[in-house]
């Protein structure tokens, strides 16, 4: 029983720090979203939600911000299993990619947008080397289909993706990998129906990570995105700082429905992961 | 023949140091090769190739950075500056720029979120890891919500509450708005780390004679101090990398240096003095995740790519 109580006592100053800072926060917002608190003139009730997303500038931000996030989680992690699938092998690669890894890690994404813009612009590095080989490149920066916020995404998330899946290899993988290979399978049934599998979970977990993040990041579109349609983070910024009063709640409802797809996602990945499990336990049978 | 046998010059990644996180640990086990041998020339050769395009590509789009805060005349279609120059660090370093301040302002949050959310991470992790709690599931839940719910959307909502408490454009205010994200970041490494130190340890010292504080700070302390390390590390890089949550609960008033470093970016065309900030702003993270390298072997570094 003090025991317990300990344990209560030592988690608490965590947990108070997290609901009240944090849930509170997200509370008091959703009260301001629905007209009950705050500096508004928002009625009560789902006006700032029926104002938001009436119109075309919040479905064509969501759906840029569904492209970019799906577009970013999709070709980082392809990059990222592939490279570790390719370094796993000596133990030297893996401490070197690691490393390297590593280091990216902890770039603040708006020095890397601030990076692949110099690289990606018109007249970037990039359009220069293209020009110096007779290519004309179209534009990368601020472009419909949102290249360059894709890149920067991409570019930062694929070593974590790398790091992740050298962490799951670490586990009892290459031993199912040697019994399936002794059992007569080839290196792609090997790969197919033991590697991805086992390694699945992971891979799910840290791509729903990516999904909600870059669903919720603002500076980079901000800084290499363009200035119609926006995602929906520019967006949920752009109202909450505009100049009339109803801008503030309807801000604060975009961010709520910003949060809602990404616990969504979090979810679907909850039943996903399951199933997942499911295959590779009946796979081993 | 060739069958389990371990990999030339392999040895473990990891020193075997105390206080391992218990969070999946990379290359804990030297992968054996079969038939390592027996590869094709393509496939020996692919693995440097593959090598060397992972450096190339964390610092490819660095580079370019370090070039153009030198130079004042790089025009299209150059491959290399016209002329080198100093000018854009005159600007970054300009009496106007504000650029030492903005550094000493982020150093500042970041010390003060680092030794906030490391403290109380490690008291947080130890309950996680040593202690029957009620409630644990949805305890781990609130503690992963600042990881999946997008931080602005909280501050945004919390903006008026800020401004009523006076704490709104305040430092004051920037440490609480970043303290949750850098807090359960570092619950989250130190419960794994926690859970890599044996209670018993910590009993001896109890039967023994020691009071809890002592027994905590002579036995588990030393081997919580690289977990702890990395931990305050997360928190810091959480709030030097934090742009929208100072911008909102700053107000304008607490210039970090993302923020200088965004204004410079989407308002001044001045790409070198842009590029130079830059430089200013990514080099405490490399560094200190260079420095950190031994502690950080082996242990969830992952984390480090969610903790922005």
């Amino acid at each position: 029983m003090n025991h317990r109580r300990t344990g209560f006592l030592l988690i608490l100053p965590a947990l108070a720090t997290v609901v009240l800072l944090f849930g509170g926060g997200l509370g008091y917002g959703f009260a301001q979203s629905l007209g009950l608190a705050g500096f508004t003139d928002t009625p009560v009730g789902l006006a700032a939600y029926q104002r938001v997303t009436d119109g075309p500038a919040f479905t064509d931000g969501l759906l840029l911000s569904l492209w970019i996030s799906t577009a970013a989680t999709g070709l980082a992690v392809a990059i990222g299993v592939a490279a570790a699938l390719a370094l796993r092998r000596t133990a030297a690669g893996r401490r070197t990619a690691t490393f390297l890894a590593q280091l990216g890690l902890p770039v603040p994404h708006l020095i890397g947008a601030v990076a692949i813009g110099l690289l990606l612009a018109d007249s970037g590095l990039l359009a220069r080397a293209a020009r110096t080989v007779g290519v004309a490149l179209p534009a990368l920066v601020a472009d419909p289909h949102a290249v360059a916020v894709i890149a920067e995404y991409v570019w930062k998330e694929a070593p974590f993706v790398l790091i992740v899946v050298f962490a799951a290899l670490g586990g009892p993988v290459a031993e199912h990998e040697r019994v399936a290979a002794t059992l007569g399978a080839r290196p792609r049934q090997v790969l197919r129906h033991v590697t991805l599998p086992l390694l699945a979970p992971s891979i799910l977990a840290v791509a729903v990570l990516i999904f909600a993040f870059t669903l919720g990041a603002y500076e980079v579109p901000a800084l290499l995105g363009r200035a119609y349609p926006q995602p929906l983070p520019v967006l949920a910024y752009q109202r909450f700082t505009a100049a009339e009063l109803s801008g503030r709640a309807e801000g604060v409802a975009i961010a709520l429905l910003i949060a809602v797809i990404a616990v969504a996602a979090a979810l679907a990945y909850t039943g996903a992961s399951r199933r997942a499990v499911g295959r590779v336990t009946g796979a081993r049978r | 023949m060739t069958e389990a046998r371990p990999a030339t010059g392999s040895r473990p990644v990891q020193e075997a140091g105390p206080a391992q996180g218990a969070g999946p640990v990379q290359g804990a086990q030297p992968v054996k090769e079969a038939g390592r041998s027996r590869r094709p020339l393509g496939a020996a050769l692919a693995r440097p190739a593959v090598l060397i395009l992972t450096g190339l590509w964390v610092a490819g789009p660095l580079l370019p950075l370090a070039v153009q805060a030198f130079t004042d005349q790089w025009f299209y279609p150059d491959l290399w500056p016209a002329r080198w120059s100093l000018a854009g660090w005159e600007q970054a370093l300009g009496p106007q720029s504000r650029l030492a301040e903005a550094v000493a302002t982020s150093v500042g949050i970041g010390a003060t979120v680092a030794a906030l959310g490391a403290a109380l991470g490690a008291a947080a992790g130890r309950a996680l890891a040593w202690h029957r709690l009620p409630g644990r599931r949805l305890i781990e839940l609130v503690l992963l919500a600042p990881v999946l719910v997008p931080p602005f959307a909280v501050a945004m909502g919390a903006q008026i509450v800020y401004l009523r408490a006076g704490l709104a454009d305040s430092l004051t205010g920037v440490v609480l708005a970043q303290l949750p994200a850098a807090t359960a970041y570092a619950t989250l490494l130190m419960s794994g780390v926690w859970a890599g130190v044996d209670p018993a340890l910590e009993r001896q010292a109890r039967t023994l004679g020691a009071g809890a504080w002592r027994a905590f700070r002579e036995v588990s302390l030393p081997q919580l101090r690289g977990g702890l390390v990395v931990a305050a590390m997360f928190a810091f890089l959480i709030s030097w990398s934090d742009y929208l949550l100072t911008l909102l609960i700053g107000g304008g008033v607490v210039t970090t240096v993302p923020l200088l470093l965004f204004a410079t970016a989407a308002g001044s065309g001045n790409q070198a003095a842009t590029a130079a900030i830059a430089l200013v702003a990514v080099a405490p993270p490399l560094l200190l995740t260079a420095l950190a390298a031994r502690q950080l072997a082996g242990r969830d570094t992952a984390l480090l790519g969610v903790g922005r």
